[in-house]
């Protein structure tokens, strides 16, 4: 090859990355333009936007640079985080990616760059790993089904609540929220509630009186309380309502099941079996129902069917339900949802099983049951009389001392001022 | 009364206990060992789990790793995915997903981040975000951009809710009518509903575009209670309409909102922007045109960019801040963690790159609609004949003149190894292809021979020489056992049904099902694992 000679800034190559995203070629882009009678890129782009919409000046973005560059820049931009040893709780909590996991899934594009399983003969193995999570998701919370994953937690609450506005026979417009509830969830099911008119009471539930449509519990609550419901649940259901449980996907392992206690829908994030923290998202939430309310579930569906030559096979099922077919009659307008991080979730429970998953579990409530006790051994009682991970502790006047004490340690602790969010 | 709380999870260790201690309690002579011996558990006894759950083999097989490696490559084998081949799907725009962008989701400055830590500790993700912000607000045109909605769909919602901010703040509480095109995809509609706007279709005209003339008529009707117009550009139908910038107009006269639905940015960046042709807010999604990857379906990040008016009602982030919209995702930032794939995208091609990966993404559309116009019907074009960054193919006449439908089509491409491209959408009937500038002449032209071989299969069935009940198309797609079965009765041979192209003797994906029967799975519904004795015969 006869070797030119180059300017070091050529050689430089700093548009590299742009050859590397963009298929054809310098001299296939021009072969393909010349099949189309075109001179240049200009001059086809000129023929399809329209003059009166076209740009005339260049983005306001700076010029590229080569990946090695980029990934510099942005190691530099990272390190203003300052990572601390989080106790903060409050729905997302830190986890343990299994290593195969993480590098067989989470960075493994045969997973990572597939589609929604539309077509499911090419997607017979997401279509698996979605089923696992289902099956996963409705043996823990007791409900005879689930779907494929939820966008968060918030929003599956938001979801249940506008599910049981349409199943439930009550005339009321009323929500009952449990007010220890997660904040960000109460934020969020208020958001849904007002343009669809419904009022939204958020105080303890074992005040609940009057009618309401339907309740959401949360289990354990967020001062890590945990409650029996069973009663409440009777209560609401005796006057037409729902019972809705927001239940922690670990402490399931221990507890009785949202379907044991009688709910009528259980959600929740699957964050803490194996999906990294990362500052709020993605992560899978989840919907589990009753049988009978299988069409008002929004999302995604997997469910079993059999192929040409009878053989079975995974594909969506009730398809109909959905936004793309009922338009503005649709209920949700659910699309993407959380595939991936459903995956590594249900991935979490294939690779530790019922037996790892109950260790795991009985750790975390063997650790909060041993620091509880050492508190209160030191006179610090902490005001839930039970708990599975999580403990509220009455600090008054020292909190402030004590957060900073802990950080300096780069542990981070949860401050609530208690009149916020309703407890005594 | 202020309290602290501590939440203990799987990566706690003894240690941490023991500093909790200290922290809380100062100078103690607790000795870790000797509680933990004697603890009691603190759950109430009447609440103790006392069945089983995930006795399902699946759950019970892989617990070594050489077992747990071995069926998560099981599982992706049988799958297509953008490792095996492109994945034409429109409206998807299923483009590259650079190595070098998902490296950073898995750092920990970035992964192992509380989304409640302190603001002293998260400066790295703030400045990430700001930066991103800046870059999205540039391709647009847009003056802010909010990255709470972590999917499109909740970007449209989010969208609604600025608009009906914008409107209640002006004491237009009655503005509540969405006009909504009939060619929108079906989420607009659901959005809208769920904001609880009433939804007035508008028609399109024969190309598919906007019908101007019923628009008019319709936003007269509502002038007094419009709230907004939810139009999708380019169309649905893959098309730059010429009358853009007036329909933005009519619904300006009559006080609406115009919401640019951004699902087809990816024909615009760099070469025109929403945010200045009329658009006051447009839900992006970073999954299509900003690389973020599918994940089979999820994660998305669906931001929104508005104009200044509207930027006080975007989602709230923090308490205090400007931007005192109502909270739409659990998270004040969504799906934080994917954040970098965008940036690195954005820094890695700045602002010519973003321009070529545009005019390409136009011109791999183009040459593909040059390329199959001899076999199939191109539906729509823009004023020059062109189509924008997808086109659909008109499969109707195939189906009325020969019997062979869409799915039948979409079906035997699995047997040339692809994923079938956007199906019955804007149009029934229809085939609708985008390729992204990220696929090679090289792919491009073999999906292209792909398409003309199986409109050559057609013919053989138009004239006569396969029977419409057995020909390789309604019998697609053929499995490794359906094809080396000891009986072959066919009326084609096995390598027109496996290797139909010779190209495919060199890389050949087998599905591991035939055509699915989904009538079969609605009427006996199971979601979850079934038991063996399923797969048993």
């Amino acid at each position: 090859m006869l070797q030119k000679k180059r300017t070091l800034a050529d050689l430089q190559n700093a548009a590299e990355f742009i050859a590397r995203h963009v298929g054809p070629s310098t001299e296939d882009q021009q072969q393909m333009l010349s099949v189309l009678g075109c001179a240049n890129l200009q001059e086809l782009t000129a023929q399809v936007v329209p003059e009166a919409i076209a740009m005339t000046e260049d983005l306001a973005i700076v010029d590229g640079c080569p990946e090695a560059q980029a990934l510099a820049e942005l190691r530099e931009i990272a390190s203003h985080n300052k990572v601390f040893k989080s106790f903060i709780g409050q729905g997302y909590y830190g986890t343990i990616t299994p290593n195969v996991i993480q590098r067989n899934i989470l960075e493994n594009p045969a997973w990572y760059t597939a589609y929604t399983p539309y077509q499911p003969e090419i997607s017979q193995g997401r279509l698996e790993a979605l089923i696992n999570f289902q099956t996963m998701i409705s043996d823990l919370t007791g409900m005879e089904m689930s779907n494929s994953s939820m966008l968060d937690e918030g929003t599956a609450a938001a979801e249940a609540m506008a599910l049981c506005q349409r199943m439930s026979k009550s005339k009321s417009s009323r929500f009952f929220v449990d007010s220890d509830c997660l904040p960000q969830t109460i934020e969020v099911i208020k958001t849904r509630a007002e343009p669809m008119g419904i009022e939204v009471e958020v105080a303890d539930p074992a005040d609940f009186a009057g009618e309401a449509f339907g309740i959401l519990l949360q289990y354990p609550g967020a001062s890590g309380e945990v409650r029996d419901y069973r009663d409440i649940i009777g209560k609401v259901q005796a006057q037409k309502g729902l019972a809705v449980m927001a239940a922690d996907i670990l402490s399931l392992v221990l507890l009785e099941s949202p379907g044991s206690l009688g709910a009528d829908v259980a959600i929740g994030t699957t964050q803490r079996f194996g999906v990294p923290l990362g500052f709020g998202g993605p992560h899978a939430g989840y919907m589990a129902t009753r049988e009978a309310y299988k069409r008002n579930l929004p999302g995604r569906l997997v469910g079993l069917s059999q192929d040409a030559n009878g053989n079975p096979a995974y594909r969506l099922a009730l398809q109909t339900r959905e936004q793309h077919i009922r338009r503005e009659k649709a209920t949700s307008n659910i699309c993407t949802a959380q595939v991936l991080l459903a995956v590594i979730a249900g991935m979490y429970a294939v690779y530790h099983g019922p037996e790892g998953l109950q260790r795991i579990a009985q750790r975390v409530h063997l650790l909060t049951s041993v620091l509880a006790e050492g508190l209160r051994l030191n006179g610090m009682v902490p005001t839930n009389k039970h708990w599975f991970d999580t403990l509220t502790l009455h600090t008054g006047s020292r909190t402030d001392a004590i957060i900073k004490a802990a950080a300096e340690r780069e542990m981070n602790l949860r401050q609530i001022d208690a009149e916020h969010i309703g407890l005594d | 009364m202020q309290s602290t709380l501590v939440s203990i999870d799987e990566t706690t260790g003894t240690e941490d206990i023991i500093a909790l201690w200290g922290i809380l309690l100062g100078e103690n002579s607790l000795d870790l060992d000797a509680l933990a011996a004697e603890v009691a558990a603190a759950l109430p006894d009447d609440l103790i789990r006392t069945d089983g759950f995930l006795t399902h083999p699946t759950f019970n097989s892989f617990h070594s790793e050489t077992e747990m490696l071995r069926y998560l490559r099981k599982l992706a084998d049988k799958d297509i995915a953008l490792d095996r081949a492109m994945i034409p799907l429109g409206s998807c725009t299923m483009k590259l997903n650079a190595t070098a962008e998902m490296l950073p989701i898995t750092w920990p400055e970035f992964s192992n981040m509380h989304p409640f830590a302190p603001h002293d500790q998260t400066g790295g993700y703030r400045a990430m975000i700001d930066e991103l912000e800046s870059m999205l607000c540039a391709a647009t045109g847009y003056d802010a951009m909010s990255l709470q909605p972590n999917a499109g769909s909740q970007g449209e919602y989010a969208g609604l809710l600025a608009i009906r901010g914008y409107h209640e703040s002006r004491g237009d509480t009655h503005r509540t009518v969405c006009l909504i095109p009939s060619s929108a995809h079906g989420t607009n509609p659901a959005s809208a509903q769920m904001c609880g706007m009433q939804v007035v279709v508008t028609k399109c005209d024969d190309q598919g575009n906007v019908d101007i003339a019923d628009l008019k008529e319709k936003a007269a009707t509502h002038s007094e209670n419009l709230a907004a117009i939810m139009v999708t550009y380019p169309s649905t139908h893959g098309v730059f309409e010429e009358g853009i910038k007036e329909i933005c107009q009519i619904v300006h006269d009559h006080g609406g909102q115009v919401y640019i639905d951004g699902a087809n940015l990816n024909a615009m960046v760099g070469v025109c922007q929403p945010g200045k042709f009329g658009g006051d807010v447009s839900h992006l999604n970073l999954h299509k045109t900003f690389c973020i990857p599918h994940g089979g379906g999820g994660p998305g990040v669906g931001p929104i960019g508005v104009g200044k008016h509207l930027e006080p009602f975007l989602p709230k982030e923090v308490e205090g801040g400007d931007r005192r919209g109502a909270q739409v995702s659990a998270a004040p930032f969504g799906s934080a963690s994917i954040l970098p794939i965008t940036w690195m995208y954005i820094r890695m091609m700045g602002r010519a790159g973003l321009k070529q990966a545009t005019e390409v993404a136009i011109l791999n559309a183009n040459y593909m609609a040059n390329r199959l116009q001899d076999h199939y019907q191109v539906l729509y074009t823009g004023a020059n004949g062109r189509v924008a960054h997808e086109c659909i193919l008109d499969v109707r006449p195939i189906k009325d003149d020969v019997g062979i439908s869409v799915d039948d089509i979409a079906k035997r491409l699995i047997d040339y190894g692809f994923h079938a491209p956007t199906m019955s959408f804007p149009v029934s009937g229809t085939l609708m292809i985008e390729p992204t500038e990220s696929e090679s002449k090289a792919e491009l032209d073999r999906f292209c021979d792909a398409m003309i071989a199986i409109k050559h299969e057609v013919n053989q069935v138009a004239n006569g020489e396969f029977q419409l009940d057995d020909n390789p198309l309604v019998s697609a797609p053929h499995t490794a056992a359906v094809v080396t079965g000891d009986e072959w009765t066919r009326a084609y041979t096995r390598s027109q049904a496996a290797y139909p192209l010779d190209s495919l003797r060199d890389n050949k994906y087998w599905p591991p099902v035939g055509r699915l029967d989904n009538v079969f799975g609605d009427r006996n519904l199971v979601c979850s694992c079934p038991p063996m004795s399923v797969y048993e015969n």
